[in-house]
């Protein structure tokens, strides 16, 4: 008799999904799926809104990234007015997409996935969490709050808050970077890199433990996809598109974002409120990529960065193809860009009043495109006359690793999971593949909160046969 | 240092309450006190923590629902060993038991709370508790400086 478990919600994830796993009549996996559950609606309640207010209705998204929905939202506003803002405006946003960058992989590494790396995937859930952390490497968890803490200091010291401030704003920045500020940043830049050096070091060294899990965690032939600027480096705020396979063979280069529809379509499943992007040329599903660190590192030659690049010519070593090593991009990223704002303070003009270009709407319709923590974000509007939203499709680095994610679930679960027998340890397994995604179902479909652990095997007919909760 | 913590939502009227109080206690209580630190934010979050552990003392002021408005608590926080997931959002108690726990912090804290008379969205407290600013500054003002008196003796 063929059975389902569902992994209902999936937990150390921001926001609120599902995974349902199919067994076979021989109690083996046959199918699985990542379910997304709920829909909050931000393109549509946005309709009719004065273009001018999306930066900030589009922050309150998310609580954890909203300032690339910030970066995003303002980049396609700058489009509807069909200004170049001033140099000053850009290199200001690119610090405090950095400063969230930072923030976020803090939280992903340090919060939620090192208990799974340091206490393993077979621990009491209730020791599984940054305090068990605390408990066997004091040090490790005071470096990812004061990580943590760094970013978000950043962000406020440009943005004044740090959760959504309202310094981006249609053709730039509300207000310059004072040098008062801008000697208080470089002042901790220091600390965070022997930091984050320290942890790379440490990280590295444990790699070979987690050889199974690097060999199970969604290792499959996909494409990547990212910005990459004009000598294909790292790039995090503006540049082209670039798309690659596993292989180091480009697909696609030189890409312009705001064209993004004529090569990403955008499929819709039964199954999830969450959208399945997928690269036209190649078709649906075949068309699957991925976005987020990992793809980031796998498409760009270098970082542009001394220590990053350092750090990259070793991971270019590993198996691209895996997503356990989202882990360890994350943790080079991080490195980058204290490595980067660093050097955006330096440049010369960092501290001018020019940070600002004021024009009305001279277009009806503006793309904004940035690399977000988790990926690519596309935020696409359209307006009227008047100014007034007509249309918004927003496509959310989560989103793009939709059916990058499915698959990885039912690649983890043929693994680990055997019908006969469930487990802690085999179901964090599946859970931990989703979160080294570090999917943020908050901005991609758009639900906060997290909630215990609650599994169960279903008949045919849908009768619970077994039931697990947390 | 004395660090001063507002935290509550300024979109939601007399949910904003910890950030007009704390403010005002910064200025009112900085000229006897230069090692005052005022901080204001719309939630508490477990990066906190680290500012925390390099204060001496913490007065965190909040809003509640239910009673009559204007009506303050206080309350000495007992650190508390935090526990689950831990990174949206944390308690005072959490907060000084982890200041306690990962850095060996001594710090100190009292809670004060403040019944607000309106939740509702906006971005200025209620009228009601405009009205009763003046008084309810008076008497937060009072319950800091005898607790920190009692701590310093």
């Amino acid at each position: 008799m063929s059975q389902k478990i569902t992994i209902d919600p999936v937990t150390r994830i921001e926001g609120h999904a599902k995974i349902t796993i199919q067994l076979n009549d021989g109690g083996e996996v046959e199918e699985a799926h990542f379910h997304v559950t709920q829909l909050r609606g931000f393109e549509k309640f946005c309709e009719g809104r004065p273009f001018q207010e999306m930066p900030s209705l589009m922050a309150r998204i998310c609580g954890i990234c909203p300032v690339s929905h910030l970066i995003a939202s303002a980049k396609a506003c700058d489009a509807l007015l069909a200004v170049r803002i001033p140099e000053t405006a850009v290199n200001l946003r690119r610090i405090l997409n950095l400063a969230q960058i930072m923030q976020s992989h803090a939280l992903s590494f340090f919060y939620l996935s090192s208990p799974d790396l340091l206490l393993g995937m077979d621990a009491d859930p209730a020791q599984r969490n940054i305090f068990g952390v605390a408990q066997m490497q004091p040090k490790l968890a005071r470096n990812g709050v004061r990580l943590r803490q760094m970013g978000q200091q950043i962000i406020e010291m440009l943005g004044e808050k740090r959760i959504h401030p309202a310094w981006v704003v249609p053709g730039g920045v509300s207000k310059p970077l004072s040098a008062d500020r801008r000697e208080t940043i470089l002042g901790m830049l220091p600390e965070g890199i022997e930091i984050i050096q320290n942890t790379l070091t440490w990280f590295r060294s444990v790699l070979a433990n987690y050889a199974d899990e690097i060999d199970a965690f969604a290792v499959f032939r996909t494409l990547f996809m990212g910005l990459v600027n004009k000598t294909n480096q790292l790039e995090m705020y503006d540049g082209t598109l670039r798309l690659m396979d596993g292989d180091w063979h480009n697909i696609a280069d030189g890409l312009k974002p705001e064209n993004y529809a004529e090569f990403i379509g955008e499929a819709v499943e039964t199954h999830s409120y969450l959208k399945s992007p997928f690269y036209k040329p190649m078709g649906y599903p075949k068309g699957v990529y991925r976005v987020g660190p990992l793809a980031r590192l796998n498409i760009v030659d270098n970082c542009g960065t001394p220590r990053a690049d350092a750090e990259l010519e070793f991971f270019h070593t590993l198996d691209s193809q895996s997503s356990f090593h989202y882990h360890y991009a994350r943790l080079i990223e991080i490195l980058y860009c204290f490595e980067k704002i660093d050097e955006l303070l330096h440049t010369p003009d960092i501290l001018s009043d020019r940070v600002r270009a004021h024009a009305q709407p001279n277009t009806y319709e503006g793309i904004g495109v940035a690399e977000a923590p988790r990926g690519t974000l596309m935020h696409h509007y359209k307006i009227d006359d008047n100014g007034l939203i007509t249309y918004v499709n927003l496509i959310i680095a989560t989103g793009h690793n939709n059916l990058a994610m499915d698959r990885g679930v039912l690649e983890v679960a043929k693994r680990y999971v055997h019908g006969a027998s469930l487990n802690e340890g085999m179901l964090n397994r599946v859970e931990a593949l989703i979160r080294s995604f570090d999917p943020c179902l908050s901005c991609s479909t758009h639900a906060v909160g997290q909630m215990p652990l609650n599994i169960q095997l279903l008949d045919p007919e849908g009768q619970v046969i077994e039931e697990m909760r947390r | 240092m004395i660090l001063i913590m507002g935290y509550g939502n300024v979109l939601r009227s007399d949910d904003g309450i910890g950030h007009v109080v704390a403010q005002q206690m910064g200025q009112r209580l900085s000229q006897d006190n230069n090692e005052l630190c005022v901080y204001l934010m719309h939630q508490l979050t477990p990066e906190l923590v680290v500012r925390i552990a390099g204060a001496s003392y913490v007065i965190f002021i909040d809003a509640r629902e239910g009673g009559t408005p204007g009506t303050i608590a206080c309350e000495t926080v007992s650190p508390q060993i935090a526990e689950g997931v831990f990174t949206h959002n944390t308690n005072p108690a959490a907060l000084l038991g982890t200041a306690r726990e990962w850095y060996g912090s001594a710090v100190q804290g009292l809670l004060i709370s403040v019944v607000g008379a309106s939740f509702e969205y906006g971005d200025a407290l209620s009228h009601e508790m405009n009205v009763l600013l003046p008084t309810l500054l008076d008497e937060v003002e009072h319950l800091i400086k005898s607790h920190i008196n009692t701590v310093e003796a």
